[in-house]
């Protein structure tokens, strides 16, 4: 093993750790290496915290910077960044959020911030056009039953048990309006999209919700027929056009997977 | 390998709280540089800003995570995403640190040092010109700011990286506040660096503001460009010749009249460079 190797694996470790003890590998020159570690270990924290704290700022303004800055610390302690490109930091945050005794005071706290993470996913997605209902005029009737929808990367679907929407709505900053949220209003089925740079948290009806979700599972039209019912089929249809929800289409071949 | 050209002029790092003013106002700087990852997503506000601003000036792509000082390699994605990048750019220049950031899979997203040996050499050489084939651009390289050193470095920092340069052929991308940043963390000399840097290699100038630790000055870019920091660059002007240079503000983001008044003050200690050589 590379003396080097062995060295970022030590460094690594004294970042992650506790900070007890002299790191023999770091010279010492009138500050101690402890000293001197715990200056990288602080940047790694703030680095975190402040990759979350751009992520999830409604999280923050729910829960306030105290808590949010102690769950931070722990969650990056679990929860290494794995890669380069600190925008993709916390994409598990909803789920370790799940897991802590605050979920039982704040239930909805984790679905506020799978939202968040939905949003920027989408405020970082690629600009396609939209797909037009016209265009499927160019598919054959035979191939019809194969057809499947690519939802447009700046869709996401997110469902809740909690008003998310109106949470997430009222802590947007500039938002002048009522304040209050009735908790018990009800879940929602969201549609998460970016329309130029603007975001919006679209209701979506149970049908069309459904549609969308299987078309992202790549289902087939025939598939997607025998489960949303026949007479609400064009509607539905025609509502996700109108929501430009879908980027592409294809026709799926016999044991291949969509493009 | 194409050999990169910026304007050895004054430049200013892009950040997404100055969008809107920049593209309505269109300020004379020479050139702007991005935090290459901020622009991995493939499209929305950063694209749309990058695009527009990209057609009146010049480019630059400063990375943070190629982590060019990792014992295990480069990782394939990473170099991925910044191709596409460069591709989508075509940018001037390209660009990261002598640094490493990831180990078994953990990213650190910080510029953590290395230890200065013949080995560390071999794998950053290595990894640079992995970087240039793949990417099929030059690199420049930039020394970073640090607040520990390894017992086993027995390689002065400018060798080391002059050294890389000479070995992978990328150039170096000579930040003058790091330096000074080190120079007062280590009690070394910051001139002493700059006077063993041959003219040609370094490809572009970096200017930037730190804080004071409660042990070490830290590298935040939150600051103005101290006094001292302005005598080394005028130094490093004289020394090396004039070269795009770049003020960094990344924390505490000021208004951007605050950033464009530092741009213009470095302009003028290069234009009165050039008046100098040609008065010689």
């Amino acid at each position: 093993m590379p003396a080097l190797l062995e060295l970022q694996r030590d460094f690594a470790a004294a970042l992650r750790g506790q900070g007890q003890g002299e790191y023999p590998r770091v010279r010492s020159d009138g500050v101690s290496s402890q000293a001197r570690v715990a200056i990288y270990r602080n940047n790694l924290l703030s680095n975190y915290l402040g990759a979350l704290q751009a992520v999830y700022p409604v999280v923050l303004a729910l829960t306030g910077g105290d808590w949010f800055r102690q769950t931070a610390r722990a969650y990056s302690a679990q929860t290494p960044s794995s890669s380069g490109d600190i925008q993709l930091y916390g994409a598990d945050f909803a789920a370790w959020l799940a897991s802590l005794d605050t979920a039982q005071t704040l239930p909805y706290l984790a679905d506020v911030a799978r939202l968040e993470w939905a949003v920027h996913r989408v405020f970082h997605a690629a600009d396609l056009a939209p797909l037009a209902a016209a265009q499927l005029a160019r598919v054959a009737a035979d191939d019809q039953p194969q057809l499947q929808f690519q939802l447009h990367p700046a869709c996401r679907l997110l469902q809740s048990d909690y008003p998310v929407q109106r949470i997430w709505t009222v802590n947007q900053p500039g938002y002048s309006g009522d304040q209050r949220v009735q908790l018990d209003a009800g879940g929602v089925s969201l549609l998460v999209q970016r329309q130029g740079a603007t975001i919006q948290l679209v209701p979506l009806t149970r049908p069309v919700y459904q549609l969308l979700e299987m078309a992202a599972q790549g289902r087939c039209l025939d598939d997607i027929l025998n489960r949303i019912p026949a007479p609400l089929f064009a509607d539905t249809l025609a509502s996700c056009f109108a929501h430009r929800c879908f980027s592409s289409y294809s026709i799926k071949q016999e044991n291949s997977h969509a493009s | 390998m194409s050999i990169p050209q910026l304007p050895a002029r004054c430049g200013i790092g892009l950040r997404a709280p100055h969008y809107h003013e920049l593209l309505a106002q269109l300020p004379d700087v020479g050139f702007l540089e991005v935090h290459s990852e901020n622009y991995f997503g493939d499209g929305g506000q950063p694209h749309y800003f990058l695009e527009r601003l990209a057609a009146h000036y010049p480019l630059s792509l400063h990375g943070v995570g190629l982590s060019l000082g990792s014992a295990q390699g480069l990782d394939a994605a990473h170099l991925a995403k910044l191709k596409t990048l460069i591709d989508r750019y075509q940018p001037a220049l390209v660009s990261d640190h002598l640094c490493w950031s990831a180990v078994n899979g953990q990213h650190f997203n910080d510029l953590l040092p290395l230890p200065y040996t013949s080995e560390a050499l071999d794998i950053v050489v290595h990894n640079v010109a992995h970087a240039q084939d793949v990417l099929g651009r030059r690199l420049l390289v930039e020394n970073i700011s640090s607040y520990l050193q390894f017992a086993d470095s027995d390689i002065p920092e400018a060798e080391f990286l002059l050294e890389l340069a000479r070995r992978s052929g990328c150039g170096i991308l000579l930040d003058i506040n790091n330096l000074y940043v080190n120079a007062v963390n280590f009690g070394t000399r910051a001139e002493t660096f700059i006077e063993a840097i041959p003219p040609g290699v370094v490809g572009e100038i970096h200017l930037a503001g730190f804080e004071t630790g409660s042990d070490c000055l830290i590298d935040t870019h939150s600051r103005p460009v101290c006094p001292a920091v302005w005598d080394l660059y005028a130094l490093a002007l004289r020394r090396l010749g004039v070269l795009p240079s770049l003020i960094e503000w990344d924390s505490d983001i000021p208004p951007l009249d605050t950033l464009l008044a530092e741009a213009l003050h470095a302009q003028g200690l290069l234009d009165h460079e050039v008046q100098h050589a040609r008065a010689a």
